[in-house]
């Protein structure tokens, strides 16, 4: 099998293990005006990042534990950058936390003051099907806006004025 | 003026009937009529009928071509009281035709119905699964070669999508039985490549396929009391909408094939060997699983390649589906389980990929589910329960199920390998209880059987390890999804076809909600005293959502409207909250009070004063002090005492015994931000560190408004009130469930605060460790 059709054969089989029909994921971004912060939570199911790695041949038995190989987290981040974009700032990679469900990323932005509007982009997943669903919460100190981005609308700008 | 006023009671009564949103309302409009064939209690009418359907059916496997061809003969009975004018029969596999309504419904994300897009956009963003929808090559779909009548005479027929209408003679009479016959064949689907609930699954390395073989056969329709003629095609999603009947199969693979089926063996002379039926009946009565076919032998048979044929025959009793699994890769293990007096085969059927995990725990797992599931709703009432292996499935039937999840081609395996696997077993082995006996309309209704599985593998799961499946897996999972966005999430009650986010509206959801009904609301004992009625009740009948929901108040004396209403028919989620806390204390003792009453609070201005004004004038001057500035307001005088005595010698002894007993008050107030109302569990720390938890029925919020006051007596002063302390209710915002306020630390601060490197769990560090120790001897 070359690797075009394996990574195709991956992305149907996705659709039919039906213990596992969420294609969900749900992000916090938490703005603290105080400390100028921006502090990021993504929760995906590990058994997603678990086929993304095996889409790019890693072997994911060891994801999570000390054993894990190093490049697993550069391809994560750089996945991660091209697929959770806040418009004008870079989040820093702060880890991330593997669990047998899901898996949770920490993201921050230092010295980030609140633009009146901020678009987000969050298309994580989304190459492996088009019925991910990323939900964001954007907690401005206490308020709180929500959003739903889908493989037709990865971006939502988010209005604070 | 008579009409007038007729006409404005009229309105009246509009307006009323509008304005009542209380969430207490009784479910009326959103659930059936109860009638002779539904009663009102949720159980079958004096009237219930179901139609039923038999068959026999030849069949062959072409492993050259695989092909799948075959011929069936259907006995339909009409049991309803109607005359039947026409049969309709379901051709699920015309999913996969080319021109199959499946792919021309498809929408870019799944989600054109909703924001109105129908368009797939073009650009970089078309993720290659949409685009693969182009590209359909594999001729799928029934090829239905001739139907015939019980004399062999032609009956004509139309097919309509996946549904086919068979135009008898005369009407069915109720009562009645129409035999007639089916002539098939169809292109099995590649299973790894284009999806699906069956399909075959093919080894480069050895040449072979394994084969697991559903929605094989041309099979009635439902007709029944609440729809008439089932009418909702297949798309692909909602599943299944099935009646009972019996079904002697004669299934014609390879000479080395080993083959699990729905039912039980009728010729094992014929397709077994001496030894194997030896090693068959010594399984019935072991404490491991017994190997039939072992894992050198299953080996030895990838070889063979035989063109030979054998045919196995198996006849079920009372299944509403059938459906079997072959290949000469499988290696074939079974254990006998006692379950109410009977010997149910607990088998697995995999091969040496599936090695060394699937010999380990799959047929143990399935023993597990059968008694665990046979305890919680009734016994197992067929003879063998089977997992058979293909991968990227978990797929169930009657009597068999197909799993994916094997180890790496090394033989290692992740943990969330293993708890897949033994998590999809139990689910899936659970599905031969709900829908397969229980058996309610998937095509209409995903949550009626994933939902209450789910609900049930969680339990399951949770007796097989509590640790692997803990108590929180789904619901922190679900709170999260419940609490954003509501664009993309629909009440539980929303056809199968038209729910957007599947998973966790079907399977997650059902589960927290059932969850919170059985240990919150409810309580364990009622709880699954109800739910096994209505599991006994509907044993081989078709329940509906509105049988459930009577069923589990009138077994259990609970109104749940109101939870039905939150939980089932509304998006909306949970969210008390504590608002305000005052204090109180009776009337006291004035030597007491004052000492209360001083207020003690310190102002800065009056702290500097201290230190800079060293004297004041009335310090300096007796002679501009008078009866006020000597006058000591904290003192007690014989007014305070007098008046208090008069008060204490009103009092009753009653009453005098309250104010004695010196307790305290506080006036609390809750308030309902989410929609999802639920009882209000609150923990109160008093400050001699002792706790108390307090349950307040959820009938506290029966007048609709948002928030109520409740004052609670405590002997000693409270430190701190917690509102649902063990994280029970669903409450999706915990930063305003405490008093005083606090600050809940969010994930990423107690992630960042435990330092980077602790994101494994206790089993997997365990496991690094012994892995360490190994790696250095």
């Amino acid at each position: 099998m070359n690797s075009i059709s394996k990574t195709i054969g991956s992305i149907v089989l996705l659709s039919l293990i039906f213990a596992h029909q969420f294609f969900i994921s749900t992000t916090d971004v938490q703005f603290k005006s105080n400390e100028k912060r921006a502090e990021i939570t993504i929760q995906v199911f590990t058994h997603d990042v678990n086929l993304l790695l095996e889409n790019s041949n890693y072997n994911t038995v060891y994801l999570g534990t000390e054993k894990e190989n190093d490049e697993i987290d550069i391809f994560l981040v750089n996945y991660l950058s091209d697929n959770f974009i806040i418009q004008d700032y870079r989040w820093k990679y702060v880890g991330k936390d593997v669990g047998l469900d899901y898996t949770l990323f920490f993201l921050e932005i230092e010295n980030f003051s609140l633009p009146p509007k901020v678009a987000i982009l969050n298309s994580i997943f989304m190459d492996l099907s088009s019925k991910q669903v990323n939900i964001v919460n954007f907690y401005n100190d206490n308020d709180v806006q929500s959003a739903s981005m889908t493989s037709g609308e990865p971006v939502f700008s988010f209005s604070f004025e | 003026m008579f009409k007038k006023i007729l006409a404005t009671l009229f309105c009246f009564s509009l307006i009323f009937a509008q304005a009542n949103v209380n969430k207490f309302k009784q479910l009326n409009e959103e659930i059936t009529t109860p009638n002779t064939y539904r009663t009102a209690a949720g159980y079958p009418g004096e009237d219930y009928w179901q139609v039923e359907a038999d068959y026999v059916m030849d069949l062959i496997i072409d492993d050259d071509t695989q092909r799948l061809y075959g011929e069936e003969t259907i006995t339909f009975h009409n049991n309803s009281p109607h005359p039947i004018p026409y049969l309709w029969v379901q051709l699920d596999q015309n999913v996969r035709a080319l021109d199959s309504d499946s792919y021309k419904v498809q929408t870019s994300g799944d989600f054109g119905a909703q924001r109105g897009r129908e368009k797939v956009q073009v650009g970089e963003s078309i993720p290659l699964s949409t685009l693969k929808n182009f590209y359909r090559d594999f001729d799928g779909g029934f090829k239905i070669e001739h139907v015939k009548d019980g004399l062999n005479r032609d009956l004509p027929y139309i097919i309509n999508k996946t549904m086919m209408r068979v135009d008898v003679p005369e009407p069915i009479r109720s009562g009645q039985s129409y035999k007639f016959k089916i002539k098939w064949w169809y292109n099995i689907n590649d299973h790894i490549r284009d999806g699906g609930r069956s399909g075959y699954e093919y080894f480069e390395e050895d040449d072979n396929y394994i084969y697991t073989i559903a929605q094989f056969f041309p099979r009635m329709c439902m007709y029944n009391d609440i729809y008439g003629w089932q009418n909702k095609q297949f798309l692909g999603r909602g599943e299944f909408t099935l009646i009972f009947g019996d079904y002697d199969v004669k299934i014609t693979v390879p000479a080395d094939h080993v083959l699990g089926a729905t039912g039980v063996l009728q010729n094992p002379q014929q397709v077994l060997s001496k030894e194997q039926i030896i090693r068959l009946k010594e399984s019935e009565t072991a404490d491991e699983p017994v190997k039939i076919v072992t894992n050198s032998e299953a080996l030895e048979n990838e070889k063979t390649q035989s063109e030979d044929k054998k045919t196995w025959h198996f006849k079920a009793d009372n299944v509403r589906d059938y459906a079997f699994a072959t290949s000469r890769k499988y290696i074939w293990d079974a254990i006998g389980v006692e379950v109410g007096g009977n010997t149910v085969m607990a088998m697995s059927y995999y091969p040496n990929e599936a090695e060394p995990l699937w010999g380990q725990y799959s047929t143990k797992a399935v023993a597990h589910t059968v008694e665990v599931y046979s305890k919680y709703t009734f016994d197992y009432p067929y003879p063998v329960a089977i997992s058979a292996h293909i991968n990227y499935m978990g797929m169930e039937y009657p009597m068999i199920c197909f799993n994916g999840y094997r180890p790496e081609e090394d033989g290692t395996y992740s943990e969330r390998t293993k708890r897949g696997l033994i998590g999809v077993i139990i689910h899936e082995v659970g599905h031969f209880w709900f829908p397969m006996i229980v058996n309610s309309d998937e095509r209409q209704w995903t949550w009626m059987d994933e939902g209450l599985n789910s609900f049930m593998d969680d339990i399951a799961g949770r007796e097989w390890d509590t640790e692997l499946f803990h108590a929180s897996r789904n619901t922190d999972y679900i709170i999260n999804y419940m609490k954003g966005d509501k664009s993309n999430i629909m009440p539980i009650m929303t056809n199968s076809e038209s729910i957007y986010q599947f998973g966790a509206n079907a399977y997650g959801k059902p589960t927290l909600a059932l969850n919170i009904l059985r240990d919150t609301i409810m309580g364990r004992e009622l709880f699954d005293y109800a739910f096994k009625e209505y599991s006994k009740t509907w044993m081989f009948k078709h329940p509906t959502p509105t049988d459930f929901f009577r069923i589990m108040e009138n077994a259990s004396a609970v109104d749940l409207d109101w939870f039905w209403r939150g939980w089932f028919f509304s998006n909306d989620h949970v969210d008390l909250s504590i608002e305000s806390v005052d204090w109180y204390q009776l009337e006291m003792d004035p030597e007491k009070k004052n000492s209360l009453d001083k207020d003690d609070t310190q102002y800065y201005s009056a702290m500097l004063d201290e230190e800079d004004i060293e004297s004041t004038v009335t310090d300096r001057d007796p002679n501009a002090r008078d009866f006020y500035d000597n006058y000591d307001k904290d003192q007690i005088t014989n007014r305070d005492k007098r008046e208090y005595k008069n008060f204490l010698d009103d009092l009753t002894d009653e009453e005098r015994d309250l104010v004695d007993k010196n307790d305290h008050f506080y006036s609390v107030k809750f308030s309902d931000n989410g929609g999802i109302i639920m009882p209000i569990i609150i923990e109160f720390e008093y400050e001699d560190g002792e706790k108390e938890v307090i349950k307040i029925p959820v009938e506290v919020w029966r007048f609709n408004r948002g928030e109520v006051t409740k004052i609670f007596k405590t002997e000693k002063p409270i430190k701190t009130m917690t509102l649902d302390p063990f994280i029970q209710t669903a409450d999706v915002n915990r930063s305003n469930n405490y008093w005083p306020e606090k600050v809940e630390s969010t994930r990423f601060e107690t992630f960042k605060s435990s330092g980077w490197g602790g994101s494994k769990n206790l089993m997997q560090r365990v496991r690094d460790d012994a892995a360490k120790s190994d790696d250095s001897e």
